[in-house]
């Protein structure tokens, strides 16, 4: 499900603007898949901190990597609950949240 | 207005030890930087660090509004536009400079409506010239001028501190949008004052020179972009 947003990170080299595009993108498809609306807004909130903390800014190559490992990895644990039940996918959302606050 | 006409590669040079002095350009290869556009680089460049420094920054501005007259001429633009964010302290002091009214960009819009990306009073049909810190890709540039055009205003030109010059698409791309640029300084006016004087060992010089001259390779094997389009 997550598969245009990884695809559009690679694209553009994990830079400022890939997460531009990446944030362009959680919004389409919060209209388009309305009942996975929240996974995509949460996942928009980790692109524009990260655009936020980083454009005009320098960005190390180190640090670009360490976000880079971070976004995919809760990418593919939100992948992974699609298969759980609702109470699962919640207790993610949270996790998630609760660490994109630390950007 | 007072102000004196350097030859172009006086002032490139000048602006170029000036970035150097207050330490506003970096060179680091063991830990490159990851441009905007996914470029890796051991080059970075903080022209924002000029706003501290007065004597520097009316220089530099003094070098902005001789280079503005003399490619485009005195009569020829009608207020001057900053680029959001670093862009705006350039943009209101050459507009102070130049005696013309000053309106800034914003990347977003805010609110609605033809003119919700700019700030200040805009007159319909003016000429404006864009003005920002510096230009790596120059698709900010691009958008930026589309913003100012889509308000009901006419842009031809822009005017940047620095300029990376480094990749040989910029002023083409800039061209096919009807935008020319100008710009004080560029990478290889900051290699060239490196290479007389001893800001950085001769190791760190090579590795920037290797860069400079091949961008692409080098962002390839650092982890960058390997290609333009799409990735650029």
């Amino acid at each position: 499900m997550f598969e245009d947003l990884v695809n559009t990170l690679e694209l553009h080299n994990y830079g400022v603007r890939a997460y531009e595009q990446f944030a362009q993108l959680c919004y389409k498809a919060v209209a388009e898949q309305p009942d996975y609306a929240t996974h995509f807004l949460v996942l928009s909130v980790f692109a524009e901190r990260f655009v936020s903390a980083y454009d005009e800014s320098p960005l190390t190559v180190g640090e670009a990597n360490t976000q880079k490992e971070r976004i995919l990895g809760w990418i593919e644990k939100l992948e992974e609950s699609l298969k759980k039940n609702q109470e699962a996918q919640i207790k993610l959302l949270n996790n998630i949240s609760r660490d994109f606050l630390y950007i | 207005m007072n102000l004196s006409f350097p030859p172009k590669e006086v002032m490139a040079e000048m602006t170029a030890k000036m970035l150097l002095e207050i330490e506003a350009v970096r060179f680091r290869s063991d830990e490159p930087f990851r441009f905007t556009s996914g470029w890796a680089s051991p080059v970075y460049i903080d022209c924002r660090k000029l706003i501290s420094y007065p004597r520097l920054r009316q220089t530099i501005i003094d070098f902005g509004a001789a280079t503005i007259l003399r490619s485009i001429g005195f009569e020829s633009i009608d207020a001057i536009a900053g680029g959001e964010t670093a862009g705006i302290p350039y943009a209101a002091w050459l507009s102070d400079r130049l005696m013309l009214p000053m309106q800034y960009v914003r990347k977003k819009p805010k609110g609605f409506g033809r003119t919700a990306q700019i700030e200040g009073d805009l007159t319909e049909g003016s000429k404006i010239l864009l003005v920002e810190d510096l230009t790596t890709d120059g698709r900010s540039k691009v958008n930026f001028c589309n913003a100012l055009r889509n308000a009901g205003v006419s842009v031809s030109h822009t005017f940047v501190v620095f300029y990376y010059n480094i990749f040989p698409h910029t002023k083409a791309m800039l061209a096919e949008n009807n935008i020319e640029m100008l710009e004080l300084a560029t990478w290889w006016d900051v290699l060239a004052v490196t290479k007389q004087s001893n800001y950085f060992d001769s190791n760190t010089i090579d590795e920037v020179e290797k860069f400079l001259n091949n961008p692409i390779e080098w962002s390839a094997a650092h982890g960058g972009a390997s290609s333009f389009g799409d990735k650029a």
